[in-house]
């Protein structure tokens, strides 16, 4: 029996905001983050990485 | 190409015999996914404990046995034909699909992370652990046609990953044991949809599957010749069949269970930690069930029992070999004889410092670190690897939500309390994601489950629908990248020499040393990826590696002594990292840096960071 009839449907609206509230938090930090953490891994390997450099050197031209 | 069809292979006729040995239990899976899956995992744990076994009776090289694996295919054909019969059916049984445009997302993004891993893993082999021991440790047993002793630390522990990995390199070269990870990878993605429509709708079970498909450190463990995913699959599969034996009251879904965790405990040492879930999960069972109890405790002892006897024989090895079943972890509570170069039987085990109470902190920071991608706990700073060690925001996002849900399924309990158990045994050492990652991905199909209760109202449906795209398109980079730096090679617009002089910081030093050195030289390599040594031809030891060295290295009191074992030894020529050993283990440095100066090496090549010295004879 597959599980999607099992949810509940009349879920009460408050729960439902907080939920999407922390859902939007935790996932909001992780693009900030991740973001800032993948530019600076491709800094430390642009030297290794020609197209991770011609990448970097694009941003820097439209930026 | 050669590698993706040795693995296919591989696969298919593992699928094919564990669907035989299925239909001989009279077992019946109804999940089609489930079925693929268990049917993926008998049969490839039946391969690998069978290489065992030849590996141990030293015929490895045989042709007889060859001839017998043949045959053995040759008769799972007929399964073959049958399977691939009823894929095409569930297939065409499931057609036309009516997706929405998230849910064709969904599909998209999976395909293309599978994609993408499959294009990596063809590049030539540059991991660590690959060209530390995963690769090297199936080399050396075909070298020598038989599962021999190996004198280093990295190469004496249970190894049923490794293997599989023998007859994919027998028959595919030293790219199709990275192939055949990513099978694996791809396997376990097919049981945890399986188990997740079992319990979630199909919106829920494909963002089950997406979550998994596109961790970042999917993006670079998958494509790689590691055991990662194997320990993932075998361990989700264990997941799966004991909560199926103790929710359904099936005695073979148990069986299956224990098995499966049996395969897992003999593919790494992290599977140990699995034992603990196991152990409350009976107990919790035990006392609910009233009147059951002495068939629940029987039946849960039987699990226990199986699983250790399918897993024990790479501990029974150990035990035979230095005495300690678990080496060389435990190497100070349990008396070890210990497997290095010096065989000297100290053993000072260096542990980093710690710091309670503040170590009790990584309970908050570390799925916060791992969410985010900082990888810093309490006793180390960031560490730039963090960010492609993360597990995605997904889980940390959704998984919670569990706390106001109602009503809240018992399979989700399981599932985070098997994450939790394994967690809590680990958390003071602040492991790596990868460690703790078997347990954790049972937890996507809890992030499904999650993501369905919240998906209901209009709105909030489209606020988090929108949410969870940005998040997997950003989780999509790793793969990108990873494709982009290695697809010249893949594609033909660059030598497999060229990309490894250019990504591998060993392997230049490798092709230097195979086309400079005679076939007589015998080359004692302080440190630890030996891979490309071996694999050009050298006759080169990872002697004194840089983990090895807390061993070793204090068992050698002075330089001439260093000097004296290397050639009483039979080594023409010692190849160091400087760099690496002046940052992880100094003391190393303190003998070899007077050696230097005193002409005992003299220095032949530097390149990159590794210099090659010729040892001078003895005076």
């Amino acid at each position: 029996m597959n599980g999607s009839d099992r949810v509940q449907r009349d879920v009460p609206p408050r729960r439902v905001t907080a939920g999407l509230v922390w859902v939007l938090a935790v996932c909001g930090a992780y693009v900030v983050a991740y973001s800032a953490a993948l530019v600076g891994l491709a800094r430390a390997s642009a030297d290794r990485l020609p197209l991770v450099r011609r990448l970097l050197e694009l941003l820097r031209l439209v930026s | 190409m050669v590698a993706i069809l040795s693995a296919l292979c591989l696969v298919l006729l593992g699928t094919a015999l564990g669907r035989r040995l299925l239909r001989l239990a009279r077992f019946r899976i109804e999940s089609a996914a489930l079925r693929l899956s268990f049917a993926a995992g008998l049969g490839l744990g039946v391969v690998s404990l069978a290489v065992m076994a030849i590996g141990l009776y030293g015929r490895l090289g045989s042709s007889s046995v060859h001839i017998g694996f043949l045959v053995v295919a040759a008769l799972l054909v007929p399964d073959l034909i049958m399977m691939t019969f009823g894929a095409v059916r569930s297939v065409r049984s499931a057609w036309p699909l009516s997706f929405g445009w998230f849910e064709w997302f969904l599909v998209t993004a999976i395909a293309l992370s599978v994609l993408s891993g499959l294009i990596s893993s063809i590049a030539p082999p540059t991991s660590w652990d690959a060209t530390v021991t995963h690769l090297k440790v199936p080399h050396e047993y075909l070298e020598t046609g038989r599962i021999v002793r190996l004198d280093d630390l990295h190469s004496n522990g249970p190894m049923n990953g490794v293997m599989l990995f023998i007859p994919a390199m027998m028959l595919g070269g030293d790219t199709a044991p990275a192939v055949l990870h990513l099978s694996l990878l791809v396997l376990a993605g097919v049981a945890l949809y399986g188990f997740a429509r079992q319990h979630v709708g199909r919106t829920g079970s494909l963002l089950t599957a997406a979550i998994y498909f596109l961790m970042p450190i999917g993006a670079i463990l998958g494509s790689e010749a590691l055991v990662d995913f194997h320990l993932v699959f075998y361990l989700l599969l264990a997941v799966v069949g004991l909560v199926h034996g103790w929710q359904e009251d099936r005695t073979g879904w148990s069986i299956l269970g224990a098995v499966c965790l049996g395969i897992a405990l003999g593919s790494k040492y992290n599977a140990l930690y699995a034992l603990l879930p196991l152990c409350v999960g009976l107990g919790v069972r035990t006392w609910q069930g009233v009147g059951h109890r002495q068939r629940l405790l029987t039946e849960g002892a039987g699990v226990l029992l199986l699983a250790i006897v399918i897993g024990c024989p790479w501990y029974v090895r150990n035990v035979v070999l230095t005495g300690n079943p678990f080496y060389p972890i435990f190497a100070r509570s349990i008396p070890t004889r210990h497997l290095s170069a010096g065989l000297t039987g100290e053993s000072p085990v260096w542990r980093p410092p710690r710091s309670y109470p503040w170590d009790a902190l990584n309970v908050l920071l570390y799925p916060v670190n791992h969410t985010l991608g900082f990888s810093w706990g309490v006793a180390e700073g960031p560490r730039p690897d963090g960010a492609q060690n993360s597990p995605g925001p997904l889980y940390l996002a959704l998984v919670p939500l569990l706390l106001i849900m109602r009503p809240v399924p018992g399979w989700a309990l399981v599932a985070v309390g098997v994450a939790a158990l394994a967690f809590g045994q680990t958390v003071s050492t602040f492991p790596m994601f990868r460690h703790l990652m078997p347990f954790i991905v049972p937890c996507a199909a809890v992030s499904g489950r999650a993501f369905e209760w919240l998906d209901g109202r209009r709105w909030v449906r489209i606020t988090a629908r929108c949410t969870v795209v940005i998040v997997l398109l950003l989780q999509m980079v790793p793969f990108v990248g990873r494709t982009a730096t290695r697809s010249g090679v893949v594609f033909g617009a660059e030598s497999r020499a060229e990309y490894l002089r250019r990504t591998d910081d060993v392997y230049p030093m490798a092709e230097f040393a195979a086309t400079r050195l005679g076939p007589e030289a015998k080359l004692f390599y302080v440190g630890e990826r030996i891979y490309h040594f071996r694999a050009l031809g050298l006759n080169a030891t990872m002697g004194m590696p840089i983990r090895q060295g807390r061993v070793d290295f204090p068992a050698i009191s002075s330089p001439a002594q260093l000097h004296d074992r290397l050639r009483r030894l039979g080594y023409t020529h010692v190849a160091v990292n400087n760099e690496i050993l002046s940052r992880q283990f100094p003391p190393a440095l303190d003998l070899i840096g007077p050696l230097v100066e005193l002409d005992k090496l003299v220095e032949i090549e530097q390149i990159k960071e590794l210099v090659l010295y010729e040892i001078a004879p003895l005076d």
